[in-house]
C-alpha cells in the first residue's frame, strides 16, 4: 500500500478532532491544554505533508511548523502559569467551577 | 556573504516598540518595588519616538525583508493606532494599578510586547508572518488579562480568554495550512494568483477559508464566537478591557481586510453571503444582550461585539472605499472606548478590591463630576454614532460605502441596531444625570495628570474626527490604495 | 498535488518483522520464568521494596509549586532552541549573516533570563 499525502491529511485530521473533542469534553484545564496541543500537532503533520507533496523544493511548510512548535511552547507555558494562579485562587482546576460571571 | 538589504527604516516603528519592550523588561527587576513607575514613563517615551517614526514613513510604501514585511500606508496607519492605544492605556493605568496596589513593571512591557505583536500583523500579508504577529499579541494579553493576581474575576477572565484563544489559533493555523496545502505559498497574492480564475476551486481552499475565518472570528468577537468576550473583558482589569477592545480588535480587522477583502473575497464563493450573515447576527446579539446588562464592563463588551458586526459590513462590501471606511471607524471606535474606559478606571479605581463597575455606581456622577460626566457623555454619543462624534463619522462613512454598493437590506438591519443600542448608551448617560440615591455615594478619585492628559487627548481627537472628518478620511482612504 | 511513490510493503517489512520479533521475545521470556520460577507468597513479598529504605508517607506527594516553575521555564528555553538547528545545519551557507542573526536572537533570549535570574524565579529555597 502507498501511503500517499491523503494519509497523511486522514491522520492530521483524526488528531484534530480527537484534540476538539478533547477540549470540549475535558473539564480539567490541563486536559484542555492538552488537547489544544494535540491541536496544534495535528497542524504541524498537515504542514509538512504538504511540504513534502505540494512544495517539495523549498521548506517554507517545514519552517512554519517550527515556529507553530514554539509557539505552542509559548502558548503552553502561559497557560501552565495561568492554570497555576487558578489553582492558588479557586483551589481548583475544573473549568466548570471557576464560573463567577455569568449572563 | 552577502548580508540581505534590509529597510531599517521602514523597520523602525516596530523595532523601537519591540527594543523598548526588551528593555524595560529588563529594567523591571532592577528596579525596588517602589520605583516601578519608571518603567511606566519609559514605556510612553519609547512610544511616543515609535510614533515619529511612524510619521517618518507615511508615503513611503515600500516592501522588505522580501516582501514580507509591508511598510504602506495601511500598516502605518494601523500602528498608530495601535500605538495611541497602548499610549492612552499606559497613562490610564499609572494611577490605576498604584490604587489598587498591583504596581509590578511587566505591566509595562507586556502592553509593548503586545503593541508590537499587533503592529506585526498589520504590516504583512503573509499568513506566517501574521501568525506570529497574532500570537506575540495574543500571548501578552493572556497575561495581560489576568494581571491582577489576586482577583478571582482577574484569574477567572484569562483562563477563559486562554484557553478560547488558544482553541481559536488552533483553527487559524490549520486553515493556513489547508490554503498553503492549495496554493503552495502563505503570501497572499500568490494565492490569490494561483487560485484565481479556475474553473473550480478547490475544497481545501474553502475549508482552509472557513477556518481562517473561524480564527479571526473569535479574535473579533463574531457570533457566534463571542462567548469569550463578556467575561474577558469583565474580569480583566479595567485599562486593559479598554486596550482590548481597542487594539488587538484593530489588528485583527487589519488582517482580515488583507486576507479576505483584498484577497480571498473574489476566488471563494459565497464567503460574502457567509460575511453578511455573520455581520448581520454579530450586531444583533450583541445589541440585544448589551440591553439588560447591569454592569458597564459587561455591557460595554457585548457593544464591543456589536460594534465588530458594524465592521463586518465593510468585508461583506470588499471594495477599497470601505476598507478605508473600517480604518476610520477602527480609529474612532479606539479612541471613544479608551477614552470611556478612561472614566470606568477612574471609578473603579476608588475600591482596592472590589470592583466598582456597576452602572448604579455612575448615578449622580455628572452632577458631583460635571467633567468626567461630560466626557462620558461624549464618548457615550460617540458609541451610539451621534452627530458631531467620530462615531458618527465612522458610522456615516461605512454605511455610505455599502449604500454605494447596493446593499441596502444590510444598512436597514445597522441601522436599525445602532437604534437600539442608543438606549443602553444613553441609559448610562440618564444614571449620570440624575439624582445620587440614598445609600453610600461611590468616591471617585481625583483625576491625576497623566489620566488628564490622557482624557483631553482622548476628547479634543472624538470631537476633531467627528467635526473635520476629511483629512483622516483621505489618509485611510490612501492607506487602502497603497495595499492594493 | 504530485504524489510522490516513495513506499511499498517491502519498505515496512523490517519494521514489522522487527515488531514480530520483540514481541515473540518478550512473550518468551515471561513464559520461561513463569514456568521454571517458584512462587512464593508473604508479607515482606507485598512491601515496595524487598531492601531499601521503609516508605514512610503516601507516595500520592503534592509537589512543590517550584518544579512547575522550573518545567515552565525549561519548555520555552527547550524549545525556543528548535531554531538553532536549522541555522546549525546551514551554517556554511548563512555565514555571517546568518551568525548575526543567531547572536541576535540568543541576545533576545539572555534579556529574558536575565530577567527570570534577578526575579528569583530559579533561585531554590
Amino acid at each position: 500500500m502507498e501511503i500517499s499525502l491523503a494519509h497523511y491529511l486522514a491522520l492530521a485530521a483524526i488528531l484534530l478532532g480527537i484534540g476538539m473533542f478533547g477540549v470540549l469534553t475535558r473539564r480539567n484545564a490541563v486536559g484542555i491544554l492538552m488537547s489544544i496541543e494535540l491541536m496544534f500537532n495535528a497542524v504541524n503533520i498537515n504542514l509538512v505533508a504538504f511540504n513534502r507533496y505540494v512544495t517539495p523544493a523549498d521548506f517554507t511548510g517545514q519552517i512554519f511548523s517550527i515556529f507553530v512548535i514554539v509557539v505552542a511552547a509559548a502558548e503552553a507555558t502561559v497557560g501552565l502559569a495561568i492554570v497555576l494562579l487558578i489553582y492558588r485562587n479557586f483551589r481548583d482546576i475544573f473549568v466548570d467551577n471557576i464560573n463567577l460571571m455569568k449572563w | 556573504m552577502s548580508f540581505p538589504n534590509v529597510d531599517f527604516a521602514l523597520l523602525s516603528p516596530s523595532l523601537i516598540v519591540c527594543i523598548t519592550a526588551l528593555l524595560t523588561m529588563l529594567l523591571v527587576p532592577f528596579l525596588g518595588e517602589k520605583r516601578q513607575v519608571v518603567v511606566a514613563h519609559l514605556s510612553w517615551i519609547g512610544l511616543s519616538i515609535a510614533l515619529f517614526a511612524v510619521s517618518q514613513q507615511i508615503g513611503k510604501n515600500a516592501t522588505t525583508f522580501g516582501g514580507m514585511f509591508l511598510g504602506d500606508d495601511f500598516s502605518q496607519f494601523f500602528s498608530g493606532i495601535f500605538i495611541v492605544a497602548a499610549m492612552l492605556t499606559i497613562f490610564t493605568s499609572i494611577d490605576y494599578l498604584r490604587r489598587k496596589e498591583n504596581e509590578h513593571g511587566e505591566y509595562y512591557p507586556l502592553i509593548l510586547f503586545a503593541t508590537y505583536g499587533m503592529m506585526v500583523m498589520a504590516s504583512s500579508s503573509n499568513l506566517l508572518v501574521i501568525f506570529l504577529g497574532l500570537e506575540i499579541m495574543s500571548v501578552s494579553l493572556y497575561v495581560l488579562a489576568g494581571f491582577a493576581r489576586t482577583e478571582l474575576k482577574s484569574t477567572e477572565a484569562a483562563i477563559k480568554y486562554f484557553l478560547l484563544g488558544a482553541f481559536a489559533t488552533g483553527f487559524t493555523v490549520f486553515g493556513i495550512a489547508f490554503v498553503y496545502g492549495v496554493t503552495g505559498t502563505f503570501d497572499v497574492a500568490g494565492i490569490i494568483n494561483a487560485a484565481f480564475g479556475q474553473s473550480n476551486v478547490d475544497t481545501f481552499l474553502i475549508i482552509g477559508s472557513a477556518l481562517l475565518l473561524i480564527g479571526f472570528g473569535f479574535k473579533v468577537a463574531a457570533v457566534p464566537f463571542h462567548m469569550w468576550a463578556p467575561d474577558a473583558y469583565e474580569g480583566a482589569p479595567s485599562p486593559i478591557t479598554g486596550f482590548m477592545s481597542a487594539g488587538p480588535k484593530a489588528a485583527a480587522f487589519a488582517a482580515m481586510l488583507r486576507i479576505f477583502s483584498v484577497g480571498f473575497g473574489s476566488t471563494v464563493p459565497h464567503l460574502q453571503t457567509l460575511f453578511w450573515i455573520v455581520a448581520v447576527a454579530t450586531m444583533t446579539v450583541g445589541n440585544i444582550i448589551a440591553l439588560r446588562q447591569n454592569n458597564i464592563k459587561r455591557m460595554l463588551a457585548f457593544s464591543s461585539i456589536a460594534h465588530a458586526g458594524y465592521i463586518l459590513i465593510a468585508l461583506v462590501v470588499g471594495t477599497g472605499e470601505a476598507s478605508s471606511a473600517a480604518a476610520l471607524y477602527l480609529l474612532a471606535y479606539a479612541l471613544t472606548n479608551l477614552g470611556a474606559f478612561m472614566v470606568i478606571a477612574l471609578v473603579d479605581s476608588g475600591a482596592k478590591h472590589d470592583e466598582f463597575t456597576s452602572i448604579d455606581t455612575y448615578t449622580g456622577l455628572a452632577r458631583k463630576r460635571p467633567f468626567l460626566g461630560l466626557a462620558l457623555t461624549l464618548f457615550m454619543l460617540s458609541l451610539a454614532g451621534f452627530p458631531p462624534t467620530a462615531g458618527f463619522m465612522g458610522k456615516f462613512v461605512l454605511f455610505k460605502a455599502a449604500v454605494s454598493q447596493g446593499f441596502y437590506v444590510l444598512i436597514v438591519i445597522a441601522v436599525l441596531n445602532s437604534l437600539v443600542s442608543v438606549f443602553y448608551y444613553l441609559r448610562v448617560v440618564v444614571k449620570m444625570f440624575m439624582t445620587e440615591p440614598d445609600g453610600q455615594p461611590v468616591e471617585v478619585p481625583a483625576v491625576p495628570v497623566f489620566l488628564m492628559v490622557a482624557l483631553a487627548f482622548a476628547v479634543a481627537a472624538v470631537l476633531l474626527i467627528g467635526v473635520y472628518p476629511q483629512g483622516w478620511f483621505n489618509f485611510a482612504g490612501l492607506s487602502i490604495l497603497g495595499a492594493n | 498535488m504530485s504524489e510522490v511513490g516513495l513506499t511499498s510493503f517491502e519498505t515496512y517489512f523490517p519494521i514489522f518483522f522487527q515488531i514480530v520479533l520483540a514481541i515473540i521475545i518478550g512473550v518468551l521470556m515471561f513464559g520461561v520464568s513463569a514456568m521454571l520460577g517458584r512462587r512464593s507468597k508473604s508479607r515482606v513479598k507485598d512491601e515496595a521494596y524487598e531492601c531499601g529504605i521503609e516508605v514512610t508517607t503516601d507516595t500520592r506527594h503534592r509537589f512543590s509549586v517550584k518544579f512547575y516553575l522550573v518545567a515552565i521555564l525549561f519548555i520555552v528555553f527547550d524549545l525556543e532552541t528548535v531554531f538553532l538547528f536549522p541555522w546549525a545545519v546551514n551554517y556554511k551557507q548563512l555565514g555571517l549573516f546568518g551568525l548575526v542573526e543567531m547572536v541576535i536572537f540568543i541576545l533576545i533570549l539572555l534579556v529574558g533570563y536575565v530577567y527570570i535570574v534577578k526575579k528569583g524565579a530559579i533561585k531554590w529555597d
